[in-house]
């Protein structure tokens, strides 16, 4: 049985002129089914650069990342971008909606990508809305929305393509507190129920209490 | 095309917007176009009309078929060789008549065609004169802008011979000029009348049905006192005073009008492009292919040009009805999808640098502090 994501001996430099900049250094986990894992650590510890390495949106300098038991760094750009589609929900700072889409349009592209129906889309997209308690505004603009639905939305984006992995950057930044813990633990009955893997970087330590394990970064380096 | 498809329908405005720009910059190609061969028509149909043959001409005349002037001696000879009945002799002059009765002059040339090949111009008005007739003529229909009837009168100027006009003609035009039609018998008294004496009778041009390559093979093996040269009717339209200077100044309208297009469609799928940088970024992150979003520009680029185009061909349908009659204005089917191909391969030129563009946005760009 492998686990859905692997980092094995993974290093990260960024090439700056004549320095290199070593963001990233032998870093080794891995996150079986059915974890929800906290990514930790001051600014500038590479979480970023880890998320990304993660979706396939980098590569590593050195070592191997293996999604579901199979090296990314073997597959074409093309391959890369089928996967993110297929089996990775990413979910950012902020929600970074499609403006000219209103808020099950933004879940339906998702779909017909993946080759989807129409009407299926609709369905899929109408049962997930209601389950993170946005039915009422279905045929909204992003720009008629408040943040935390903006939010919500971008989360319901992320999980329509029912992914194996969720890679989250700090995504209840734009939350109060109630809204992001309700939010955090849906997604963590999600994992749970559906044996999918998350990985969520964030500052707020109180949404830690939600996380299966925590990976501490600092100065490039996993602590804990 | 989910994507592209709505967003023009949530930026209705900024689209319709384009839309208006490039079918007014469309209509004006057509119309520019159809004013081109309204006038080429205007000028020249007389020789479009034998448009497949190859002309011999005086070579000094330098392809000037008013100006070239070929000896008797000279046809003669190029009819044997050619054989009879693969030749016709052109004869023109262009000159000034004027209503029996009235003193205003009007031009016009005079055109004799003398060969079994030689064409015959349809009547839209009037009849066939009897072929032996030394009075009835058929002329190009233009004519009635100078106020010349059916049944009219007119008095050629330099021969003093007068021609009951018994049929109007149409495309039939030399140098924006109406033609006349003269048979055998009217020539020869025309040319008896002007004669100055001492002065050979000279003709304009021989035609014939063979192809430019085997006319000049033919001619090569005939000696004789005038040098030759063998043109094209396209060559000898272009040929026609002020025919070049008319038509390039209105294709150099056109072309202007495709280089100001390109560049406004350019523009505005460029800039809408910038604008969407972040939002590429992001549709990438999450698994968009490049190919989806650059096909999604194209469809866009084409689903503005396809309904700007249709617009302005509206517009010009609507201009040739409201258009005067006399207007010098043809707009054939085969320009307007040379148009419309050049402004679709145009269009997709004018956004290859919006695709490269999209192709360049990284993923990347998508998560935070980058
Ligand atoms: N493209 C890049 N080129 C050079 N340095 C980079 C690049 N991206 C990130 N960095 C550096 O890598 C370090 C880690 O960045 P990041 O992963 O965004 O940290 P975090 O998300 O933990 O705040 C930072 O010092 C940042 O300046
Ligand atoms: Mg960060």
């Amino acid at each position: 049985m492998h686990p859905i994501l692997s980092f094995d001996h993974v290093f990260k430099s960024y090439k700056d002129g004549d320095t290199t900049l070593d963001v990233l250094k032998d870093i080794d986990f891995s996150i079986d089914k059915g974890e929800f894992i906290g990514l930790v650590g001051p600014s500038g510890a590479g979480k970023s650069t880890l998320l990304s390495l993660a979706g396939a949106l980098l590569t590593p300098s050195q070592g191997q990342i293996r999604l579901n038991g199979k090296p990314m760094a073997a597959m074409t750009p093309k391959e890369q971008t089928a996967l993110r589609l297929e089996s990775i929900g990413f979910i950012f700072q902020s929600a970074h909606l499609v403006p000219y889409l209103n808020v099950q349009e933004q879940l339906i592209f998702v779909s017909r990508q993946l080759g989807l129906p129409n009407a299926s889309a609709h369905e899929k997209a109408k049962a997930l809305l209601e389950k993170i308690g946005l039915e009422h505004r279905i045929r909204h603009y992003p720009s008629q929305l408040s943040g935390g639905e903006r939010q919500r939305v971008a989360i319901a984006r992320a999980m329509i393509n029912n992914p194996d992995l969720i890679l989250a950057d700090e995504p209840t930044a734009s939350l109060d507190f109630s809204r992001a813990r309700t939010i955090i633990q849906w997604l963590n009955s999600e994992v749970k129920e559906h044996e999918k893997a998350a990985l969520m970087v964030t500052h707020d330590s109180r949404m830690l209490q939600f996380c299966d394990r925590v990976i501490r970064l600092e100065d490039g380096m996993c602590t804990s | 095309m989910y994507l592209a498809w709505k967003e023009i329908r949530h930026s209705k405005g900024r689209f319709f917007f384009m839309m208006v720009i490039i079918s007014l910059l469309a209509y004006l190609v057509f119309f520019v176009s159809g004013l081109a061969s309204g006038l080429a028509k205007d000028n020249a149909s007389s020789i479009e009309n034998l448009g497949k043959h190859t002309f011999i001409l005086q070579k000094d005349a330098d392809q000037r078929i008013n100006r070239s002037a070929l000896s008797s001696e000279t046809v003669s000879k190029l009819s044997s060789t050619f054989g009879k009945d693969k030749v016709t002799v052109l004869n023109l002059q262009s000159t000034t008549v004027n209503r029996v009765g009235k003193q205003q002059k009007i031009d016009l040339t005079l055109f004799n065609l003398d060969g079994s090949q030689s064409f015959r111009p349809s009547l839209t008005a009037g009849n066939e004169p009897s072929p032996q007739t030394t009075t009835d003529i058929i002329i190009d229909q233009s004519i009635k802008r100078n106020g010349i009837h059916l049944y009219d009168t007119i008095k050629e100027q330099s021969s003093g011979l007068t021609f009951k006009v018994t049929g109007f003609t149409k495309n039939a035009t030399f140098s924006h000029m109406p033609v006349a039609y003269l048979n055998q018998r009217q020539w020869h008294l025309f040319t008896e009348k002007r004669k100055v004496s001492g002065q050979k009778a000279v003709h304009a041009a021989v035609t014939t049905p063979f192809s430019l390559k085997k006319t000049r093979q033919l001619a090569d093996r005939i000696h004789l006192n005038q040098n030759i040269s063998e043109v094209s009717a396209d060559t000898v339209i272009r040929a026609l005073p002020g025919y070049k200077e008319e038509q390039s100044s209105l294709q150099m309208m056109i072309s202007f009008l495709f280089i100001i297009s390109v560049f406004i469609l350019g523009i505005f799928f460029y800039m809408i492009t910038a604008q969407k940088q972040a939002q590429f970024g992001i549709l990438k992150a999450i698994g968009t292919s490049t190919g989806y979003l650059v096909r999604s520009l194209i469809f866009q680029t084409l689903i503005t040009l396809f309904v700007s185009l249709g617009f302005s061909l509206l517009l010009t349908v609507l201009t040739v009805f409201v258009l005067p009659p006399g207007m010098p204005f043809s707009l054939s089917p085969n320009v307007i999808i040379e148009r419309l191909l050049a402004f679709t391969g145009i269009s997709l030129l004018s956004i290859l640098l919006s695709i490269w563009q999209i192709i360049k946005i990284s993923a990347l760009s998508a998560i935070e502090g980058r």
